[in-house]
């Protein structure tokens, strides 16, 4: 198919008609700078011919030109097959498709809608799209043979393109027949599985027999467990009946152990009320028994206390009076030794007096020196403080107003000489010159030729005597001022130094000076003297301590001698050590007194409980004897008491023998298999009820004949899982003859890949200099690598560099309409491509398209159209400046 | 002493082997036990002895239950000992506790207990051991009730599997090979195998009365016993009484298919009684694309005459290297192709992926010899529309 003219309106940037016209049927070159519409021809091309004309959406509505409602139109003449059409194309508003054939000058109407874009679709092996507007995908040959801009990867191939490329190539390829055949296996494969995920087909029979057959053997199941219940349930009849029996029989053991206890109850009884009467009659014999046996324990114990009241009393303990002596004797030594000790304890305060004032006289004999010394120095600082309390010092402030007032002279003065007079004086002969100005009178004598300069506020008087005397006046203000100020400041600062008797600055700072020596001179003599003085810290601590100390010494008595202080103590620690001893001796004899004293008084009490005893045991023997009338009827009856106790005590014991053991007896062993009973009732009553409940059951599901349906249901269960494996096998089988022409068919596409290959690998040498690499592509001519030399590996695409990729692109569209040029002449539409390629290669695909061109139709569209220079023979269709 | 000797009626039986014709052949099963009660009549037996499992299972319908009752009552006055076996096991669910069978014929004696029932009218002593649960592996004749006395006929009747090696299970009630003689029996009648057997004189089983599918030999008849007296060798009798006649053949394809399936067509319809016969065809050999059309023809006429019919091909091989696919497949290179991947499927095997051109054959794991025949007799059928 080549094209003849392209025409649009209404169409993106195109308002009114634009278009291409008489396009060359080989090369032509539509330039135009960006945004002239370039593309937009390309776009409108593919609209054309792929895109149904009532689609709508807003991709179409974006292809009116902005903010307007007009109407996109295609106008398209083209040639195929020898023959000559016409396609018109309305899109959105008033949407129409027309296809004529051109017979000269006239348009024969070969189709229109719907019809009309089915045969032009049908010319490019187009695929309807779903909705909206045509893609890539549906372009059918032209996928193969034009690049839209911007897009680098070949087209992929449609199973329509490629069969027709492979009758192009003459290889193997599939007849009518063998398609209709696959058309009719993939209706049949449509018809069972989905097309995304291959699972079957909601209304596939398959799936129909498979639910089928799903329900019946749910079915089935159901009925078996209720059939395997109604089983269980005859196991657990048959268990509950043994268990019933087990019951039953437990129960009869029971039931007779109780009759046999019923027969013993009263036997038991009756022991138990014998058992009750000798208890208690054991326990009054008992009482018998101890009131007896007490009084016979009273009768000895009274007869024991008279036998003891028979035996001699023991000796009273006396007092000898040698404990009162001894204790005199202590008492007699003690005062004595203590009327030594009070005499040791006098001369002792004594001798300490005398070492106290040996003490005084030590401290006074020390004090001396010091004393001598501090009066010394506190004369000399009296001295001194007197002379400072002559003389008058300057404070500091003082110093500072002078110094800053002779500070303002001074600079007042320079002030007066620099804009006072000054007096150069040069004499020629030798005379006396007197000076009288503002700093005084001076008198010079100069020699002839002497120079001398004198200086003055604003008035001097140079007196030469025998010349004469010369008057010098200035008339400027500001020395009068100055002259104020500065007399003033002379007042204040005479005033100031007249305080303190001094003329000078220099004196007063002096003075000054003088002053903070005297005081220092003082402060030190301060701290000597607080040496000197030592704790007491002045003259006046030093004497009162003196003063006291004289005054302690006088006042003490003197002794008659000299003690000895150490000698009277060791005299006193031995009389202590004495009275210590004899007073524990005094503490010693005293007690052994105190205790016979204690002795005594005991055994007078003693004496006392005797004879209380006595006479309770005279009169305890005197109650029994009236009681028993004698002592052998006593013991008679102690006797005959405890007989009768051991008696009763046999009879009782042989009585309990006779009960049967146990706490509680028969009638709780009564008792408790009576609940057994009960409790065995219950469980058989139970056990019975659900026995009738299970029969119950068990009859009613028998008359159910779950079996009979269960057999009918397998049955129906066997022929759907028959209907349900041929239905299965026949899907299976569908799949797999799909699967087998699948892989038929990829084996054809194989075939298909590897001239195309070849053709492009021959190509990219010529552009690239390079015959060692060849492409490889898919079965849908996608490319999957390179291989480079000999080498069989195949290598990544991203060996090549983006521009060599490009040109791959635009290489397998030549292949490919090269190969489908063998019957006609094909378009190949390149959109401002090779645009990565460098000025080399470019040239040399501009040799190849020269060369295509002669079985091609080549439209280039580009921005670069100096790119293609060596074009000339294309025609150029300009799209004009913006 | 003459009596009849049957077992395994299995009234109620699903029939798998013959899903379609279920009724018809429990329906069959039902004459079956009429027509064993009028052979009873006609050969003046003395009493029938029914050793066990006259029902598939304890739940069957109450039709069914009076329908037996019924047949059985007919057979009056010739006593009848039904004796439960393992399907219709005695016991709390046991089928002879329904209440039907308080209204049991009165020549009906259900043996509920191993107690000796003594016929001085038979000249006989009965001497039985019912099964109460579906499997034991105490031998039910080792259980048989003593009898002490002398001058009658010792009959035993019990149900279960003599302890043959490879026919039986430990818990299948096993019974010991020798167990008529072990007890004293003049006559052991056994139940529960379908097909018949005899060990020894005293002892067989006579197999079920109605066969219950195609691979059940030596079935499809009732044992008449003849004893001349206590201590006689009993003379066993087989009568045929089975309703249905199941045939199983085994065929070989085989050209020419036409005067094959002929063949056929007169077998069938030399069997006697056809609307009684269910037959399966179970084919072996080659099937050649296009034969699967004759086959699925005659299957359609041998239904019409039969009371069922099964057309077995899973053993048919797929013949893809003749007919007229393959004249197809010289014109066309793509049928030629997918024919040659079905051929190579087929020759590896099931699931196996054998094909060696073109070298990549999608993975085929339910590939199997069934789903490949149907593959080729479905592309022979597209072909042929495409190419009429």
């Amino acid at each position: 198919m080549i094209l003849h003219s392209l025409q649009v309106e209404g169409f993106r940037c195109f308002r009114s008609p634009t278009g291409l016209q008489e396009l060359d049927p080989r090369l032509n070159l539509v330039v135009g700078p960006n945004e002239s519409g370039k593309s937009t021809l390309f776009l409108a091309l593919c609209h054309a011919f792929f895109t149904p004309y009532r689609s709508a959406g807003g991709e179409l509505a974006s292809l009116q030109p902005w903010e307007t409602t007009l109407a996109p139109r295609v106008m398209v003449e083209f040639e195929d097959a020898g023959v000559r059409y016409r396609l018109e194309k309305q899109f959105l508003h008033g949407p129409a498709c027309r296809l004529s054939e051109v017979k000269g000058d006239k348009l024969e109407l070969l189709a229109e809608a719907e019809a009309a874009d089915e045969k032009v679709r049908a010319l490019l092996l187009g695929d309807k799209p779903g909705r909206g507007p045509a893609r890539a995908e549906h372009w059918g040959l032209a996928r193969l043979l034009w690049s839209p801009q911007g897009q680098a990867e070949a087209g992929t191939m449609s199973e329509a393109a490629r069969d027709r490329l492979q009758a192009a190539l003459g290889r193997m390829t599939v007849d009518a027949g063998e398609a209709e055949l696959t058309g009719k296996i993939e209706d049949l494969y449509a018809d069972i599985f989905t097309k995304a995920r291959g699972d079957y087909q909601k209304g596939a029979e398959v799936r129909q027999r498979g639910d089928e057959l799903a329900r019946l053997t749910r079915e089935l199941e159901a009925l078996q467990a209720q059939h395997a219940e109604n089983e269980s349930r005859a196991v657990k009849y048959q268990d509950l009946q043994a268990e019933e029996q087990r019951l039953r029989q437990a129960r009869q053991l029971k039931a007779a152990e109780a009759e046999t206890l019923r027969a013993d109850l009263e036997r038991v009884r009756e022991l138990r009320g014998n058992e009750k009467l000798a208890s208690t009659k054991l326990q009054a014999l008992q009482e018998k028994f101890v009131r007896v046996e007490a009084d016979r324990t009273r009768l000895a114990d009274a007869r024991k206390v008279l036998a003891e009241q028979g035996e001699p009393e023991p000796p009273a303990e006396t007092d000898d009076g040698s404990l009162r002596a001894e204790e005199q004797r202590l008492a007699a030594e003690l005062a004595e030794v203590r009327a030594s000790l009070d005499r040791l304890g006098a001369l002792r305060k004594q001798a300490e007096k005398q070492q106290e004032q040996r003490g005084i006289q030590e401290a006074l004999a020390r004090l001396a020196t010091p004393l001598e010394e501090t009066e010394r120095l506190t004369a000399e600082r009296a001295e001194r403080a007197g002379r400072l309390r002559d003389v008058k010092s300057p404070r500091t402030e003082d110093l500072q107003a002078a110094r800053k007032q002779t500070d303002r002279l001074r600079e007042l003065n320079g002030q007066l000489k620099s804009v006072g007079l000054t007096v150069d004086v040069h004499l020629e002969a030798e005379a006396e010159i007197i000076f009288e100005g503002s700093e005084g009178k001076q008198e010079q004598f100069l020699l002839a030729g002497g120079k001398q300069q004198f200086v003055s506020a604003d008035q001097a008087t140079i007196h030469l005597p025998g010349f004469g005397t010369l008057h010098i006046r200035s008339g400027a203000g500001e020395i009068r001022q100055l002259q104020a100020e500065r007399q003033k400041l002379l007042t204040g600062l005479r005033d100031l130094l007249d305080r303190f008797g001094v003329t000078t600055l220099e004196e007063l700072e002096a003075r000054r000076q003088q002053c903070d020596s005297e005081q220092k001179e003082l402060a030190s003599l301060d701290e000597q003297i607080r040496l000197a003085a030592g704790k007491h810290e002045t003259l006046a601590g030093l004497k009162q301590e003196h003063a006291r100390l004289s005054t302690l010494l006088q006042s003490a008595d003197q002794p008659p001698e000299v003690l000895d202080l150490d000698q009277i103590q060791r005299e006193l620690d031995a009389e202590v050590k004495r009275v210590r001893t004899l007073e524990a001796a005094l503490l010693q004899v005293t007690r052994a007194m105190q205790e016979a004293s204690a002795r005594q008084a005991q055994q007078a009490v003693a004496r006392g409980q005797r004879e209380s005893a006595r006479q309770a045991a005279e009169q305890v023997r005197a109650d029994l004897m009236r009681a028993y009338v004698d002592e052998p009827a006593v013991e008679q009856a102690y006797q005959e008491a405890r007989r009768e106790r051991e008696a009763a005590q046999h009879a009782l014991a042989d009585l309990q023998a006779a009960l049967p053991a146990g706490g509680d007896g028969p009638e709780a062993r009564v008792h408790e298999l009576q609940a057994d009973l009960t409790r065995l009732d219950d469980e058989i009553r139970a056990r019975h009820d659900a026995i009738v409940g299970l029969q119950a059951l068990l009859d009613q599901s028998a008359e159910l004949g779950l079996f009979s349906q269960i057999a009918v249901l397998k049955e129906t269960c066997e022929l759907a899982k028959v209907r349900h494996v041929q239905a299965d096998r026949h899907a299976r089988a569908v799949q797999l003859l799909r699967n087998l022409v699948q892989t038929r068919r990829q084996e054809v596409a194989a075939n298909l890949t590897g001239p195309i290959e070849a053709r492009v690998g021959q190509l990219l040498g010529r552009v690239t200099s390079r015959q060692d690499r060849r492409p490889v592509f898919d079965d849908r001519l996608q490319l999957q690598g390179v291989r480079v030399g000999a080498a069989d590996t195949q290598r990544s695409i991203d060996l090549l560099s983006g521009g060599t990729q490009e040109q791959l692109s635009v290489l397998v569209r030549l292949a490919c309409g090269l190969y489908l040029a063998e019957s006609e002449r094909q378009l190949v539409v390149l959109d401002d491509t090779l645009v990565y390629s460098d000025s080399a290669r470019h040239e040399r695909f501009q040799d190849l398209l020269l060369e295509a061109a002669d079985r091609l139709q080549i439209v280039l569209l580009s921005c670069h159209p100096e790119r293609y220079r060596l074009l000339a023979e294309a025609k150029v269709h300009n799209l004009g400046a913006e | 002493m003459d009596f009849l000797h049957t077992a395994d009626w299995q009234i109620g039986m699903a029939a798998r082997q013959a899903a379609g014709a279920g009724e018809k052949i429990r329906e069959a099963r039902l004459q079956t036990a009429q027509r064993i009660v009028a052979v009873a009549h006609e050969h003046k037996a003395q009493a029938i002895l029914l050793a066990g499992d006259q029902f598939e299972d304890s739940q069957v319908g109450d039709d069914l239950v009076h329908r037996i009752l019924k047949i059985l009552a007919d057979a009056a006055p010739v006593p009848v000992f039904v004796l439960p076996g393992n399907h219709d096991p005695l016991g709390p669910a046991s089928i002879y506790q329904r209440r039907a069978f308080q209204h049991a014929p009165a020549n009906m004696v259900i043996i509920r207990e191993a107690n000796p029932l003594v016929r001085e009218d038979l000249g006989a002593v009965l001497l039985p051991f019912p099964i109460t649960q579906k499997r034991a592996t105490i031998d039910p004749t080792e259980h048989l009730p003593a009898f002490a006395g002398s001058g009658l006929i010792r009959i035993g009747l019990t149900h279960g599997s003599l302890r043959i090696e490879g026919k039986y299970q430990e818990d299948d009630h096993p019974i010991a090979l020798d167990a008529a003689r072990r007890q004293n029996l003049d006559y052991l009648a056994l139940g529960h195998w379908h097909s018949y057997y005899s060990p020894d004189a005293r002892c067989s089983y006579p197999g079920t009365p109605e066969p219950t599918g195609f691979d059940e030999p030596g079935s499809g008849t009732v044992n008449l016993v003849h004893i001349a007296g206590p201590g006689s060798v009993p003379v066993v009798e087989r009568l045929p009484v089975a309703r249905l006649n199941w045939h199983l053949w085994d065929e070989e394809t085989a050209e020419p298919f036409d005067a094959l399936l002929d063949d056929w067509r007169r077998r069938v319809e030399a069997l006697q009684g056809t609307e009684r016969c269910l037959l399966r065809l179970r084919l072996r050999g080659r099937l050649p694309a296009g034969l699967d059309v004759l086959l699925e023809d005659f299957a359609d006429w041998a239904r019409a005459r039969l009371l069922y019919f099964d057309l077995d091909t899973t053993r048919l091989v797929p013949d893809l290297k003749a007919g007229r696919l393959q004249e197809l497949a010289q014109a066309h290179p793509l049928l030629a192709g997918v024919l040659a991947d079905l051929a190579a499927l087929e020759h590896a095997g099931p699931g196996r992926n054998g094909s060696s051109e073109p070298a990549e054959v999608p993975p085929l794991d339910s590939a199997d010899a069934g789903v490949i025949h149907e593959a080729a007799a479905l592309l022979a059928r597209l072909a042929g529309e495409v190419w009429p």
